[in-house]
């Protein structure tokens, strides 16, 4: 019975190695299937995008699947090297290093001419270069700036001095009210201290400059910001939003996220970081673009491309504007009549002249979790900073890349 | 069963399960060797679509470019370099020209012409010497042809499918042996003349494909690491040939009595090896390799090394691995001293006679081990939180200051520990109120008329005939309480800066935060060998407290 049963097993496992996947036919269209993980406005946008370009392409018809954020790099990872991923996906661009690396993104450069890339704003694009090939078309950017309530400061601070004056009076107008607030601890917002005191902590080839002099003076800064009572200690984003919608806080740095929480604010305004007064450049926060990438085992790469070009083009990015509110990456979008009255979007397009792009290197990955912790350390609770950072480059180790 | 007979089963079960290998092994190839030719296409294609976004010209694979008819050129390569180890020659294959005459010596079927046509980044044609793959159209006139020299199948899988298939005709073998002659003479030649086919259809498959695609097998089997062969065939051989060597030795006369029972315990063994056992082994085998880079790498015992030495990290710092271990056993102790404490005693209180409203209390005492312990970890956290907490409004109330709970060890480590014990109690305490409703109550009742005080009554009565059943239970709750990681995760995140971590947790971080999967498949097998260190001791000591009671 038993090595019936066995027998049986061998033979089911034979059968099964005869198969070969084919790509999805139709009788009269190829599918390309394009994977993302929108929600909401974002996917409404997107959907109706692909509605417009599925009625006008002449052989290939576009199948949108949605995944939750979370899960989308490891299947992406495991999927496309065994054939059952899609054909191209929406992503932010900071893994593009390990997948340009691993085969698992097309580089565009062959289908795209200098016009089509004329039309994106030139920041939005650097992310996307890897090892001298650009590997996706930019639909959206994300970065951070500073929203401060009107009713409790009347003028945007230039440089971080007039940031700490004004928040100092703020602070002591009430006990209940705070001067700025902005999770600390988070590399990712410390980040745009660190550039702006001339640091950086991944630069295009070499080791993490985990140590620096920008990093260690840019801790100290951060620092004396608790160390004056600026900053509510032990509170995370929702309450951050919590304590603005209250009036209750003058300055917060947040990213394009934050808008739902202005809905009901009558006096918000948005402007641009400060300068550093220590050094005189402004401090810039980190750039994220989300792109449109071609998987490097498609079978239909050029219709890939084909829907790439059209999502990204400048029709296609005023519907996700107006849809969504999202921060396109066209360049022509902004000049629009809709456009140019939005302070927000507009806010946004004048910071991204001022910001860093995310490092797309895979080493990035090693450096967000020690980092968190000598900032939670040296920021927060005031501990030692070289030993901090110290401890963070050992625990980062050694960088593979 | 006359000898002769014998002999021949016990010749034939070798026989049998050596050509199940084979075919097995031929399976598996032509399986693997036809993926592997499919990933070289793809690979192909995608290094012919670099070299044409005409980013790569400085490379020195490419030597000549050759403007011809505006835009076309031929691009000559040299084979196996980086970084376009596949591309041995481009060519332009224009709309006009006949595909008979694509080559001297070769002919392309019309099939793949079509294919070519469309501009199918799969297109692909074999011919004796060549493999040619097609990549994107350069216009509605021209495709570009990759033309390669026919390539080696990788048989770097080689290790995997002779393990699998030496264990699987090992285990043909044992059970052979094992049930041979209990099962009737019959089920050995059909099961074997059904095995014999399969064997020679995936040889012959085998062949053919080899004949085929030009797979030139000496030189592929050169290329897979002479170690690894030698390593898979004896763990393949090994595991079955013990087993028989073990069962055949025991076995001497007749057949086992109790077949029926492996008969029943069969489907759930089946299981625990499907679901516990391989898992087990698969992790066991992800502990020797380095996956940083992104592939598996050999590493051998460096993950133990790095583990148990802990250079880069001080002893007092969370990162050390015996740090880590020091936290996870005070952790341990401490929980289940307070379990224990806690459910004892309120199970004292509960087995009280004429209590009113025991089924209520009862009841509600178990509510804590009810809740998922995710709704509850989440719930005390939010009570620990700094600004807007339970505990630290309480404690304003009372007039004291407000308590950073997560900033510090000790105190982080007091609201593990409470979340904890509020979840554990309910337990030990239900064990122990079953323990001691067992217990007769004339025993009480002769000790009280010999004069003898609560405590004596308890410590000489209740307590002894409580341990068998505690015993265990606490045990188990240790276990549990060693590896807790929905409180740890969830409660204080490890704060401060992991260290409030214990192993479990800390082994995630290493797997899915830091994504160094090998480290913690090490860290995983160093945590299973601690607690089987501490199970084999607590039966050491179980075993001499039994022999001790009795």
């Amino acid at each position: 019975m038993m090595r019936f049963l066995l027998c049986l097993v061998v033979t089911l496992c034979h059968l099964g190695c005869g198969k070969s996947s084919q790509g999805e036919e139709s009788a009269d269209k190829t599918v390309v299937v394009m994977w993302h993980a929108y929600r909401g406005d974002e996917a409404a946008a997107l959907e109706s995008v692909i509605e417009r370009y599925n009625k006008q392409a002449a052989d290939h018809q576009v199948r949108l699947v949605s995944l939750p954020y979370d899960a989308m790099t490891n299947k992406l990872r495991v999927a496309i090297p065994r054939g059952n991923g899609p054909d191209l996906f929406i992503y932010a661009h900071d893994k593009v290093g390990g997948w340009a690396k691993r085969g698992l993104i097309e580089p565009v450069g062959y289908w795209a001419r200098p016009e089509t890339l004329d039309r994106f704003l030139p920041q939005t694009l650097s992310g996307l270069v890897y090892d001298e090939g650009l590997y996706g078309l930019p639909l959206a950017y994300k970065t951070l700036t500073l929203f401060y309530d009107r009713s409790l400061v009347t003028t945007p601070p230039k440089t971080t001095d007039e940031l700490i004056k004004m928040s100092e009076s703020v602070r002591s107008s009430a006990s209940d009210r705070w001067g700025l607030a902005y999770p600390a601890q988070d590399f990712y917002y410390h980040s745009l201290w660190l550039h702006g005191f001339g640091g950086q902590v991944l630069p295009r080839k070499g080791a993490p400059q985990v140590r620096s002099a920008p990093m260690k003076n840019s801790i100290r800064f951060a620092h004396s910001l608790y160390e004056k009572d600026l900053i509510p200690k032990g509170v995370d984003a929702a309450q951050i939003a919590t304590l603005f919608k209250a009036h209750k806080v003058a300055f917060v740095i947040d990213g394009p996220w934050f808008r739902e929480h202005l809905v009901d604010h009558d006096s918000w305004a948005v402007a641009a970081l400060p300068k550093v007064s220590e050094t005189g450049q402004t401090a810039r926060p980190f750039l994220g673009v989300e792109a449109v990438m071609i998987s490097g085992h498609s079978r239909e790469k050029s219709a890939a491309f084909a829907v790439a070009d059209f999502l990204t083009s400048d029709d296609s990015a005023m519907t996700r504007w107006s849809t969504a509110r999202q921060l396109v990456a066209n360049r022509q979008v902004y000049d629009r009549p809709q456009v140019a009255k939005d302070e927000f979007t507009q806010a946004f397009l004048r910071q991204l002249s001022n910001t860093e792009s995310m490092p797309n290197r895979p080493a990035m990955d090693q450096l967000w979790g020690p980092l968190l912790d000598a900032l939670s350390k040296s920021v927060v609770r005031g501990m030692d900073v070289e030993e901090s950072l110290e401890l963070a480059e050992r625990a980062v180790g050694q960088v593979v890349d | 069963m006359s000898q002769l007979q014998d002999k021949k089963r016990a010749f034939l079960g070798p026989v049998l399960s050596l050509l199940c290998t084979f075919g097995l092994a031929a399976a598996a190839l032509t399986f693997y060797g036809e993926r592997v030719v499919e990933k070289t296409g793809q690979a192909v294609a995608q290094s012919a679509s670099l070299a044409l976004s005409g980013e790569r010209f400085d490379s020195p694979v490419v030597e000549a470019i050759s403007e011809k008819d505006g835009r076309y050129g031929l691009i000559q390569g040299t084979p196996g370099a980086d970084p376009y180890p596949y591309l041995h020659e481009l060519r332009y294959l224009k709309l006009s020209e006949d595909p008979s005459t694509f080559s001297q010596d070769e002919t392309v079927s019309q099939p793949h012409w079509t294919a070519w046509l469309r501009g199918r980044d799969d297109a692909q044609a074999w011919t004796q010497e060549h493999h040619f793959v097609a990549t994107h159209p350069i216009d509605r006139q021209t495709v570009a042809i990759v033309v390669l020299p026919r390539q080696t199948i990788d048989f770097g899988h080689l290790y995997t499918v002779l393990f699998l298939g030496l264990l699987f005709s090992g285990l043909v073998w044992f059970i052979g042996l094992r049930w041979g002659t209990a099962l009737g003479g019959w089920a050995y030649p059909v099961g074997g003349g059904l095995a014999l086919l399969i064997a020679l259809a995936t040889i012959t498959r085998t062949l053919i494909f080899v004949h085929a695609y030009g797979a030139h097998l000496p030189e592929s089997l050169q290329q897979t690491s002479p170690t690894w062969t030698v390593v898979s065939v004896l763990s393949g051989c090994a595991l079955p040939i013990i087993l028989a060597i073990y069962f055949s030795w025991k076995r001497q006369g007749a057949p086992s009595p109790h077949r029926t029972a492996y008969t029943y315990v069969g489907p759930a063994l089946v299981g625990l090896v499907a679901l516990v056992l391989i898992p087990f082994l698969f992790g066991l085998g992800l502990a020797f390799f380095d996956f940083s880079s992104g592939q598996p790498e050999w590493a051998g015992l460096a993950h133990f090394h790095e583990i148990l030495t802990s250079q880069t990290f001080t002893i007092s710092e969370p990162l050390n691995f015996y740090f880590t271990l020091g936290v996870t056993i005070l952790w341990t102790a401490l929980n289940v001293f307070l379990h224990v404490t806690i459910g004892l005693a309120l199970a004292l209180l509960l087995n009280r006679p004429n209590l009113k409203f025991r089924g209520v209390y009862r009841m509600l005492l178990i509510v804590p081990w009810a809740v998922p312990t995710y709704i509850t970890a989440l719930v005390w956290k939010g009570m620990f939180n700094l600004q807007f907490g339970a505990v630290n409004t309480l404690l304003e109330r009372i007039g004291l200051e407000k308590v950073d709970w997560f900033s510090e060890f000790w105190t982080s480590f007091f609201a593990n520990v409470t979340t904890n014990t509020w979840l554990g109690f309910p337990f030990m305490m239900v064990v122990a109120l079953g323990a001691l409703q067992s217990i007769p109550g004339d025993l009480y009742e002769a000790a009280s008329i010999d004069g003898a005080s609560r405590w004596q009554s308890f410590r000489h009565i209740t307590w002894p005939l409580l341990k068998p059943a505690l015993g265990p239970a606490i045990i188990i709750g240790s276990v549990w309480t060693f590896n807790m990681f929905n409180v740890i995760y969830l409660v204080s995140q490890g704060a401060p800066e992991g260290a409030t971590d214990i192993l479990v947790t800390e082994a995630y971080r290493w797997a899915f935060e830091k994504e160094r999967y090998g480290y913690a498949a090490a860290y995983s097998i160093v945590i299973f060998i601690v607690l089987v260190g501490y199970s084999w001791l607590t039966q050491r000591v179980g075993g001499a407290a039994e022999d001790e009671a009795s």
